[in-house]
């Protein structure tokens, strides 16, 4: 079925590390942003839909009111399924118990917290704002505010990050209770702040990541997490729908400025450019037709990240990785192994 | 019929960037022989190439006509090649005048170009005149320029004019030198026909164009003619001369003159620089002395980058060839690299030359190996084999002795850095000959030196060496014989031909490790460990390890932006595309080519 996500390109501060589309110092255009967004969901047809996703950005940034804002626009004009997954992106800092609530009671069920470490060292070294203690403290009013479902990112492969300074950090996302947790190491991007400080910056090696991840993965599966996608992990299958439709080739209509959707067969992008989404202009961008020969290079690179892997078809190449320990047979599927994620781009691009 | 006593066949002679082909454009505009809009800077020039590189590689001729007094005196300048590895070409342009320019820079003085060009005029016994250039720099130092001429040449200069091309400064003094001092040519226009060949390029429609200097005879259309050195004969469509902007029919050309024969010919191999025309029906009875075949001296491998393109390779290969008979090519197979072509060229300039020509002009992506030369080698059989491939190498035990062909270098250094280029010259196994102070500031080395190091990046490191301030020369001197040993590299166990090449023992080692250490940076991760080795024999010299692949993830893709993912995954397969399977490792094209400069 059809999900919808939408973007929020705002954010406090921007982080070291990230290359996303987000701006700062926007907050006079919340509302305005929440009203367009609203008015963008009735650009399409009134359609089924069972699964919402605010990313940004920082889409917790625009508070209480101008999600509902949003999400009221949206369930007017979908038909948003009775047990639709509704998700919000969080920044610690940036949440109150009393707005959860509201938001909870809006209809939101799932929460994504952007913790990426319980280190206040390496929080300030990836330029985040908020502290280990705010990364608690959220979780804790989430909860109160009625949350069950509750994810947390972390992140490897942080600067002066060690394995000793990892493990703190799992024991506290373990005993957060949390359902889901996403994994990613750090990568540098180009025209990041980090990019520009490379040189200096205390970065693992390439080993050293590898194991990083390798014993994160290890002892959140020891947890009863599933490892389910390369970067993805989840317990009592809360899987996150909504990001499963991206890995599984399903159709999302995204909303706001740079959001990008997969409908009708063809993959688009809003502009990203905040302004002219604002006055109302409607720019669709980079539009691809996803034809057969498409599709199935996208069934490869998106189907191999989940461990429910794609439908083995005979091939050499695909024998040659199985042959090596890169991959793995499982009934009719064949999926990456520990070993073939660590590779896997070179993997997908060779297969694609 | 042209009044002989009134033509000047004349060339310039000048070491590199001295100023030959801006003087030329003055000599054309000032006779008025190309009218001042239509210049064009160093319109003799006219490969883009050359305009480029400030060089001149192939010879022109132009035709000025030069009022004075009354008199129409015609002026054949007949334009050389300005390297040493044309020094075969030059001579002929040279064989065809009887006067010779000699241009040096009133601030550089003499350069080891300028020296070997003046012993080659004097060699053919032209009137050499010397002309002070680029009197306009501050650092000109024109008497100084005039004694080093007078003391190191040994010819009258004291009245040389000194003059700018570049701002045209006192021209007429050096039209009013040719006018006065270049002799007139002699020869007898009704003596049997002998003709030089001193250039030839090919056009589509009308064949091959030969430029030729008329020593003796008459000429002209409706002749048959015969070229005395391959035996072919033509019928003479066309002759004439040669104007800037291409060639004025003319009824007939006799001896002292210079201009073009078209004859509809279509394969230009048969037209050789230096051969003799004559008339089929009245033949001379010998030749004009000095023709020789010239050979390549450096070979190296040319394959496409993607192989799909061998066929363009091979037509792009045969249109050079049209007009440069000295390029040879044929056909040869690497395991590694595929189908391709063993080229040959006249030195290492003419090899950049032809690649660069390759893939600007014909738009080629080109992977090379290694430049070498020409081996000798006697085997224990008594046969004697000449190897230019080193994958003709006969193995170690059917070898009795190696020769490798040594030339006779000179290079000029400012004395300071006379240490540091005796230094390099040891280095690269050269055989100290002598030395002479030119003045205070100057020396020049003279050095016997194998042809194989020169070609391996000698140029660069001269330069770099010098600031640029080093000139350098060489020629042809000998085989001799030589410890020498074919370097095999292999990759995961698995010989690269391509990568194997002949290098002297005592230089085996340190290029081997260097090769190994250049080779683990271009190779990019496999899925297994790649033993980088070098090998002499069977027996292992170096070893670097290119080490497994461990990673290879990048983030998520975020907020169903499946689209920048999927282009980044594909371009790492287009790229994966261009490489070379090598056995069981996939090698870039880059990696052929960073073991080709190695310092």
């Amino acid at each position: 079925m059809l999900g919808v996500y939408v973007h929020t390109p705002f954010c406090k501060k921007k982080c070291n590390y990230c290359a996303f589309y987000s701006k700062t110092g926007r907050e006079k255009d919340f509302s305005k942003y929440a009203k367009c967004v609203a008015k963008e969901a009735l650009t399409y047809e009134k359609q089924d839909i069972d699964t919402i996703y605010f990313g940004g950005g920082t889409p917790s940034l625009l508070g209480a009111e101008n999600i509902s804002q949003m999400l009221r626009g949206i369930k007017s004009a979908f038909n948003v399924c009775d047990n639709a997954e509704i998700t919000l992106e969080a920044n610690p800092k940036t949440v109150t118990e009393q707005e959860l609530c509201a938001l909870f009671s809006e209809g939101v069920n799932r929460i994504s917290f952007g913790f990426q470490s319980f280190i206040d060292e390496e929080l300030s070294a990836l330029g985040r704002i908020h502290s280990a203690k705010d990364g608690e403290d959220a979780v804790k009013m989430a909860k109160n505010a009625g949350f069950e479902n509750i994810s947390g990112d972390i992140m490897t492969a942080i600067p002066n990050q060690t394995m000793e300074s990892l493990d703190i950090t799992i024991d506290k996302m373990l005993s957060l209770g949390l359902t889901h947790i996403s994994a990613y190491s750090l990568t540098i991007e180009e025209g990041t702040p980090f990019e520009k400080s490379k040189n200096t910056l205390s970065l693992p090696d390439e080993d050293t990541e590898r194991k990083m991840y390798r014993h994160l993965a290890k002892r959140l599966k020891a947890a009863n997490f599933e490892h389910y996608e390369i970067s993805n992990f989840a317990k009592d299958s809360k899987r996150s729908r909504h990001n499963t439709k991206y890995w599984q080739n399903e159709p999302y209509i995204g909303l706001g400025a740079g959001a990008h959707s997969y409908f009708c067969g063809e993959r688009y992008q809003n502009a990203e450019d905040i302004d002219a989404y604002l006055i109302g202009k409607d720019i669709k961008c980079n539009i691809q037709k996803i034809d057969e020969a498409e599709l199935k290079k996208e069934k490869i690179m998106l189907g191999l990240r989940m461990s429910d892997g794609i439908l083995y078809e005979e091939n050499s190449k695909t024998d040659k990785y199985i042959n090596l320990g890169y991959m793995e047979r499982v009934g009719k599927n064949v999926r990456l192994t520990e070993k073939g994620i660590d590779i896997s781009d070179y993997i997908f691009s060779d297969l694609m | 019929m042209a009044d002989k006593s009134l033509i000047r066949n004349f060339c310039i002679i000048a070491h590199i960037d001295h100023g030959k082909s801006t003087l030329a454009d003055r000599l054309l505009e000032l006779t008025g022989t190309i009218a001042e809009r239509d210049m064009e800077e160093q319109l003799l020039d006219n490969m883009e190439l050359e305009r480029e590189r400030g060089i001149t590689i192939k010879a022109r001729a132009v035709r000025l006509i030069y009022k004075r007094d009354g008199k129409e005196y015609i002026f054949n300048l007949i334009d050389t090649p300005g390297h040493v590895d044309f020094g075969y070409e030059v001579s002929r342009s040279l064989a065809a005048c009887e006067g010779a320019l000699l241009v040096v820079d009133a601030a550089q003085g003499i350069e080891a170009q300028t020296l070997a060009n003046t012993y080659l005029a004097l060699d053919h016994d032209l009137e050499i005149l010397p002309v002070i250039n680029k009197i306009d720099l501050p650092a000109a130092r024109p008497e100084v320029v005039i004694n080093e001429i007078e003391n190191i040449i040994g010819i009258e200069a004291e009245d040389a004019p000194r003059i700018s091309a570049k701002q045209g400064t006192n021209i007429e003094a050096v039209l009013d030198l040719i006018a006065d001092k270049v002799p007139a040519p002699t020869g007898d226009d009704d003596a049997p026909l002998k003709a030089l060949i001193f250039d030839s390029y090919y056009d589509s429609y009308k064949g091959a164009i030969v430029y030729v200097r008329v020593m003796d005879g008459t000429l002209k259309a409706g002749d048959t003619i015969r070229f005395m050195a391959t035996n072919k004969q033509f019928e003479v469509v066309e002759v004439g001369y040669l104007s800037p902007n291409g060639m004025t029919p003319s009824k007939s050309i006799s001896a002292g003159e210079v201009g073009y024969i078209t004859a509809s010919i279509k394969t230009v191999s048969d037209i050789n620089v230096g051969d003799t025309v004559t008339r089929a029906d009245n033949p001379a009875p010998e030749p004009l002395p000095g023709y020789k075949k010239v050979n390549p001296m450096v070979y190296c491998g040319i394959y496409p980058a993607d192989g799909a393109k061998y066929g363009d390779l091979r037509d792009s290969l045969e249109k050079l060839k049209l007009n440069d008979a000295s390029l040879t090519f044929e056909p040869e197979t690497s395991i590694a690299l595929g189908f391709g072509f063993r080229c040959g060229f006249l030195g290492l300039l003419h090899m950049e030359i032809i690649q660069e020509r390759l893939e600007r002009e014909y738009n080629l992506d080109l992977v090379t190996t290694a430049p070498g030369v020409i081996y000798k080698i006697t085997k224990t059989s008594g046969e004697v084999v000449y190897i230019d491939n080193p994958t003709n190498m006969p193995h170690p035990s059917e070898i009795e002795k190696m020769e490798e062909p040594f030339v006779e270098a000179d290079i000029m250094v400012p004395t300071e850095f006379v240490g540091s280029i005796m230094e390099l010259c040891q280095d690269r196994r050269g055989v100290y000959k002598g030395m002479q102070y030119i003045d205070e500031g100057r020396a020049s080395l003279h050095y016997d030196m194998p042809l194989n190091e020169i070609i391996y990046d000698f140029f660069d490191a001269l330069k770099s060496r010098t600031k640029g301030y080093a000139s350098f020369d060489y020629e042809m001197k000998e085989y001799v014989e030589s410890k020498l040993v074919k370097l095999d590299i292999l990759l995961n166990g698995d010989m690269v031909d391509a990568l194997s090449f002949i290098v002297h023992e005592s230089k085996a080692y340190p290029r081997a490790r260097r090769i190994a250490e250049k080779l683990k940076e271009a190779i990019p991760r496999q899925l297994f460990e790649v033993p980088i080795q070098a090998a002499i024999g069977g027996k292992i010299i170096a070893r670097e390890t290119v080490k497994a692949l461990r990673k290879d993830v990048l983030a998520k893709c975020y907020g169903g932006d499946i689209t920048r993912k999927k282009k980044l995954l594909e371009k790492q397969k287009e790229g994966k595309k261009r490489m070379r399977q090598v056995g069981s490792v996939e090698v870039p094209q880059e990696a052929f080519m960073s073991v080709l400069k190695l310092d």
